[in-house]
């Protein structure tokens, strides 16, 4: 397989030499981190469903400001 | 580390606002990410006053698979008993600072708060003030 060669300076090499478990390669090691950061992002249901309201964005951006006026409008009372 | 999405990021994330998917992207991998059922209320009811029915179901669907996934982890919250003493402190402090700030952002404050989450915010008003009166608030404004 064809090898490439990538620099790292010294913090990021101590970073990534103390992740690396023993007996696996730094190209395993990389490929396990990528792994676990694409099941990660797949567990997370928002990341899946951004852009689900991107139709009504606008009706929405209305939405937003509605809340912000309701919630203004319910205020902690002041003390009498 | 854990994160509490108030409203607007939720929207912002829905509706794909360009500044807040990036941001949300750059969270740390290996996050909690939490809602509160005050969000939820927010998010229904913009979705029952949609006027086309079937775009409302179609709304409502997404919503309820969102909220499914975070209640399988245990991630919606909501006051508990003892935030809710927290709570009536926080507002105490609040008015006789003569600084009150809505209703929903104190419940949102205070869970944030005792859970020791990280809250993610459009409001910078409100939680500033909040910040204030409870210095151990963590909160980034996006």
């Amino acid at each position: 397989m064809t090898q490439k060669t990538i620099s790292l300076n010294e913090k990021a090499y101590k970073q990534i030499k103390k992740l690396k478990k023993k007996g696996e390669s730094y190209s395993d090691l990389v490929l396990r981190l990528c792994a676990s950061k694409d099941e990660s992002d797949e567990e997370d249901i928002l990341l899946q469903l951004v852009g689900a309201f991107k139709n009504d964005a606008d009706y929405w951006e209305l939405v937003e400001k509605q809340i912000q006026k309701s919630r203004d409008a319910h205020l902690t009372e002041e003390e009498g | 580390m854990n994160y509490l999405l108030d409203t607007g990021i939720i929207i912002g994330l829905l509706r794909e606002t360009p500044i807040i998917v990036e941001k949300y992207r750059m969270l740390p991998q290996g996050r909690s990410t939490a809602l509160t059922v005050y969000s939820l209320t927010e998010l229904f009811e913009g979705i029952n006053k949609i006027a086309n029915s079937d775009k409302r179901d179609a709304q409502s669907k997404i919503l309820k698979i969102l909220i499914g996934q975070f209640e399988k982890k245990k991630l919606i919250f909501a006051l508990t008993r003892l935030q809710a003493e927290d709570y009536s402190k926080l507002k105490i402090a609040l008015e006789r600072n003569g600084t009150p700030i809505p209703v929903m952002d104190l419940l949102i404050g205070t869970i944030a708060i005792d859970k020791n989450s990280i809250l993610i915010t459009t409001d910078q008003t409100h939680f500033k003030t909040l910040k204030k009166i409870a210095p151990q608030l963590n909160v980034e404004f996006w």
